[in-house]
Order: structure tokens, then C-alpha cells, then sequence
């Protein structure tokens, strides 16, 4: 027997690593070893009341504190009854675009780039070639001043307020919004110059189930409350109350992140799903960026959700500048926040985190503390996923050099953009 | 060109990890330090203060160091050891940063960074400094001082 042992996976977010046994050719086992500890924030809530659930809950990631706090606070909304305004969903949509662009532009330009270009780290790439990383870096801080504008601040946003919005940003401040975003516009053919260049990675094959928010716009990250499963031309559709259908979670004993299957099938979220599921918005520049990625959909290439993530960055870009050209336009009301009734109850909500679907669900007593709660993030919906495509690029990899194969395996983990410390939740051991 | 600037890196909320964030809360409140210095607490992201950072002469980053020494040790260096692996990248460490800083903004080629780091036992959520590294605070603070 052999073992392929990556005992930590690099530029990831938090600590995992991957291990693949073999006897002969024949790959007898597949682990994503999460090791994080686990977080305990479902527990942390318990008995807390309905207003300070989304602040905690914000903090199981500093990368995702958007999707978080907006995950948090819908799912205690639905638990009430309480329906935001209009006015109040597009700047939460638009606080998801700022923390995707961040996310999106960390992820390709830092932490994906250097294994095409075969460099060891970032820092390494800008010492020869600045130019990427600097793009990089420039969308990272446009996504950052669309979060500290709209949500208050950079990481955990105070503007997220429970039935509205806390302080509407100013006229002055959008206006520069919109000029920093107008600016990136242009950045969007360097984006996909860039990922056009890179040297194909056609080292893994599978056919793969799809997840993601079926959006009421063609292309929402906050509004929906529908998951659509796409595999092999076959959709299902699942509601966010009944999202335990959709997660089916276990535990193995490799990883404290929980491991979903729908069907008994692993599934894939985050951008390629998104745009697996929502093909429709993939017109005029989209389409035409595709097609130079040469992306089809739908794909058979975990690989490709880099160039998912690509698409993504330039529609994320044009998205937000078209919700501040809305607010503009329409003025911004002063809206004040819908009061709070709470009542027992359950409430869910689905979002579209950067990495993927993003589940909050929390049942409330009657004053409106919290009995219990459950956090189910992307990367635990990807683990089992991950496993598979592990799987499949050793078996189809003719070289059986190990380097080789752990570079890959490396390479595919690393395109999921796994984020590891939010996948951890709560471990019950039967 | 831009006044010299005084950068507290670190979390507040992680105990010693906020040594470098209470240095700098210090020192703003030091008129004598902000006549000649701009002075911010720039959080654990480096690259968040890039702008910041852009065509400073002088820059001094005031951090905790867990490594072993005394609890409480003040060290000044002028290039930390660097660990070229990017591990936990989506937040590099501060020098990692400034390295990726000097290789992507012409603006920071001249640019002399001085670190100030304070030493610490261990890190943990507790919202509060040990004993022996809350001590050294005003040290650290009048090293920083005596920089500028």
C-alpha cells in the first residue's frame, strides 16, 4: 500500500490536509482531514436573544462576515415574519457583491495564481511579475471599500440591522463608489486575459451534482429561497425549510467539518454551481469572457470553478455598479427598521456566500431567544465533493509520480477555495 | 511627502495578539508623538492599510511576536524573518505584507520600515493583556518614540 499524505494544505483558509491510500494503482481511500477544533457558535447562541444572534454569528468568519451577518439576520426574519423593503435587499445584495469581490479577487490572484505559474506562494509571483498581483490587490480593496461604505466597516458590519438597514450611505459616498467600480469595469478584460493565459489543467474529470440559490433575478446572492440541484440535465429543487433534505449531514471520522450528500451523492457549490444553475445571466460580456475561458457548462472540471470565479469577479463588479446607479437614480428613502415581534418559531435562509450556499436556521422560544441553531457552510457542503474529485484525479493521473499528484490534489482543494475554520461546526458522535 | 507613520498591528479581542493595537492607542494620545507621526491601529490585515502605507518615507509596525523569548521583551528590527510558505493566505502575516507591498507599489521602494515587536507568551480570547505585556506597553510606546 502508498499514501499521498499533504499534511497541510497551503493557502487555504484555516488547517486541513488530504491523504489518499492506494493499493497498486487502485485508490482504496480519499480523506479531506479537517482538523480544525471545533467552533461551538452554534452552542454560543443558545438562549441569547434574537438581537445579538447575527453580531456572534458574524464572527465564525472574518472573510464571509457579509454573508454571515445577512444569512443570520434573514433566517431570524423568516423565524418572525418580518419582510425587509426593496431598498433594504439591494444594499444587502450589494454588501454580498463587495465581500465576493474581495473574496473572489483573494482567491485567484494570491492563493490560486502561484500553483499555475508555478511559483510557491504570492509573494513570490509579484518579485517577477507584479502586474496580476497588483490587480489582485486592486479588487481586493475595491470589494473591502464597497463592504466599509455600504455595511459600516470592513469585517462585521454594523449596517446589518435586524428588519432594515442601520445608516444609509451617503449621496457623496456612493458617487465615489461608483467612480472606484467604473474604474474596475476596465479591470474585468485584464481578469480574463489573465486566466485565459494560464496553462490548462485537465487533470481531473467527473461527472459532478450542482448546488446553488435559484434566484428570482437570474442573479441574486441574498434574495431566493430555493436551492436547485442540477445533475446530468436532471433538477431538483429544494426550499430552504427543508434544507436538511438538501444536507443530509454525517459525521466521518477524519474531519470535524460534517460531510453532505443529496441522494447519497456528493455535491458542489460555490461559483460553478452558481453558474451551472443560473445559466441565463451568462449573456453579452459573460458570454463572450466565457468562451475565451473556454468554460462549458455544464462543466466536468472542479478546476474550472477558478474560471467560474473569474466571470464572477467581472459580473460582481457590473452587479454592484448597477445597484448604485439604482439607488442614485430612485434616491435613497430613510427607511426606518421594521419592529420586531418575535415569536416561537423556525426560521431558515439560503444565501450565496463567496464559496457557495450559506444555511442558517434557528428555532426561537417565544420572547425570542434562541433554543437551537444550525450553520451549515460551504465548505462542509463541498467536503464530501472534494473526496471524489481527490479521488478521480489519482485515478485518472497515468503518471503515478507523487509529486505530480499531490500538486494536483493540491490544485483541486485549492479551487474550491475551501474556507476550513468555517466548516467546522458542531460534532455530535453517535 | 508624507509625515512618518505608526502602525499597532493586531486583535484587541485576542489578548497579547492586541499588544501592537494598545502601543498605538498610546501613542495617538501623545501630541508629542502626533506632531511628528500619523498614528492608526490597522487591525490583523496589513494589506487593508496599503493606501496608508503608499509613499511613506518612514514606516514603524509595532507588533506581538510569539517565539519563545521572555514574555514582555521588546525587540526592533528592520527586516523580520520572513517565511517565504503562503499558508493560511487569505490573511498573509504583517511581514509577508510589506514583502508583497515592496514588490507591487513603486511607491514603497524607498520606504524604511521599522518593526517593533513586543514579545508574548501565548494568544487566546480573552480581551485582555498578561501582566507582563501590558507593562511593557509604555516601553514599546517610548521605543517607538524614541524612533520617530
Amino acid at each position: 500500500m502508498s499514501t499521498i499524505r499533504i499534511e497541510h494544505l497551503a493557502r487555504v483558509e484555516g488547517h486541513g490536509g488530504i491523504t489518499v491510500e492506494l493499493e497498486g494503482d487502485t485508490v482504496t481511500n480519499v480523506h479531506f482531514d479537517v482538523f480544525e477544533g471545533a467552533r461551538l457558535l452554534e452552542s454560543l447562541v443558545r438562549g441569547k436573544r434574537y438581537d445579538e444572534v447575527a453580531p456572534i454569528l458574524s464572527r465564525v468568519c472574518a472573510i464571509c462576515s457579509v454573508a454571515h451577518s445577512l444569512t443570520s439576520l434573514k433566517a431570524t426574519e423568516n423565524a418572525f415574519g418580518i419582510r425587509v423593503s426593496p431598498q433594504t435587499e439591494l444594499l444587502r445584495e450589494l454588501m454580498f457583491r463587495g465581500e465576493s469581490i474581495e473574496s473572489h479577487a483573494l482567491h485567484l490572484f494570491l492563493l490560486a495564481l502561484p500553483d499555475y505559474l508555478n511559483y510557491p506562494s504570492a509573494i513570490a509571483v509579484a518579485a517577477d511579475k507584479p502586474a496580476p498581483v497588483l490587480l489582485g490587490l486592486r479588487l481586493k480593496k475595491l470589494g473591502n471599500q464597497i463592504q466599509e461604505t455600504i455595511g459600516g466597516r470592513a469585517i462585521h458590519p454594523v449596517n446589518a440591522v435586524m428588519g432594515g438597514f442601520g445608516k444609509a450611505p451617503p449621496v457623496e459616498e456612493l458617487i465615489a463608489l461608483r467612480s472606484s467600480l467604473m474604474q474596475a469595469v476596465a479591470d474585468g478584460d485584464s481578469v480574463i486575459d489573465l486566466i485565459a493565459s494560464l496553462p490548462a489543467t485537465d487533470f481531473c474529470h467527473s461527472d459532478t451534482l450542482y448546488a446553488a440559490l435559484r434566484s428570482p433575478n437570474l442573479d441574486a446572492y441574498y434574495a431566493g429561497d430555493e436551492v436547485m440541484v442540477v445533475s446530468n440535465g436532471n433538477r431538483a429543487i429544494v426550499n430552504a425549510a427543508d434544507y436538511r433534505s438538501l444536507t443530509n449531514e454525517k459525521t466521518v471520522p477524519h474531519s470535524t467539518a460534517k460531510h453532505s450528500t443529496f441522494r447519497g451523492s456528493p455535491f458542489m457549490v460555490g461559483s460553478l454551481a452558481r453558474l451551472t444553475v443560473n445559466p441565463r445571466r451568462l449573456t453579452g460580456k459573460l458570454a463572450v469572457a466565457m468562451k475565451r475561458l473556454k468554460l462549458q457548462l455544464p462543466a466536468d472540471n472542479p478546476m474550472d470553478n477558478n474560471k467560474a470565479q473569474a466571470l464572477e469577479l467581472i459580473n460582481d463588479v457590473e452587479r454592484a455598479l448597477e445597484i448604485i446607479e439604482q439607488l442614485l437614480r430612485d434616491g435613497i428613502k430613510d427607511e426606518r427598521a421594521i419592529p420586531v415581534q418575535p415569536r416561537a418559531g423556525t426560521g431558515s435562509a439560503i444565501t450565496e456566500a463567496p464559496r457557495g450556499l450559506l444555511i442558517h436556521s434557528y428555532t426561537y422560544d417565544d420572547e425570542g431567544r434562541i433554543m437551537s441553531a444550525d450553520v451549515v457552510t460551504p465548505t462542509a457542503l463541498n467536503a464530501a465533493s472534494m473526496e471524489l474529485h481527490f479521488r478521480r484525479a489519482v485515478e485518472q493521473c497515468a503518471d503515478r509520480d507523487e509529486a505530480i499528484m499531490a500538486k494536483r490534489l493540491q490544485m483541486i482543494a485549492r479551487a474550491y477555495d475551501p474556507c476550513i475554520s468555517c466548516s467546522v461546526h458542531l460534532v455530535r458522535k453517535r | 511627502m508624507k509625515p512618518r507613520l505608526v502602525l499597532g498591528l493586531g486583535n484587541p479581542l485576542m489578548g497579547d495578539d492586541g499588544a501592537g493595537a494598545r502601543v498605538a492607542e498610546m501613542l495617538a494620545a501623545d501630541s508629542a508623538v502626533t506632531d511628528r507621526a500619523e498614528v492608526f491601529t490597522a487591525g490583523t490585515d496589513l494589506l487593508r492599510s496599503m493606501e496608508r502605507i503608499d509613499g511613506r518615507e518612514r514606516v514603524i509596525l509595532v507588533d506581538a511576536v510569539e517565539c519563545g523569548d521572555e514574555p514582555g521583551r521588546i525587540s526592533v528590527l528592520d527586516e523580520p524573518l520572513l517565511d517565504q510558505r503562503q499558508g493560511d493566505a487569505h490573511s498573509l502575516s504583517a511581514a509577508q505584507a510589506v514583502e508583497l507591498m515592496r514588490h507591487t507599489m513603486p511607491g514603497l521602494r524607498e520606504t524604511k520600515f521599522t518593526w517593533v515587536l513586543v514579545h508574548v507568551a501565548s494568544v487566546r480570547a480573552n480581551g485582555v493583556l498578561s501582566a507582563k505585556v501590558a507593562a511593557a506597553v509604555p516601553v514599546a510606546a517610548a521605543v517607538v518614540k524614541g524612533l520617530l
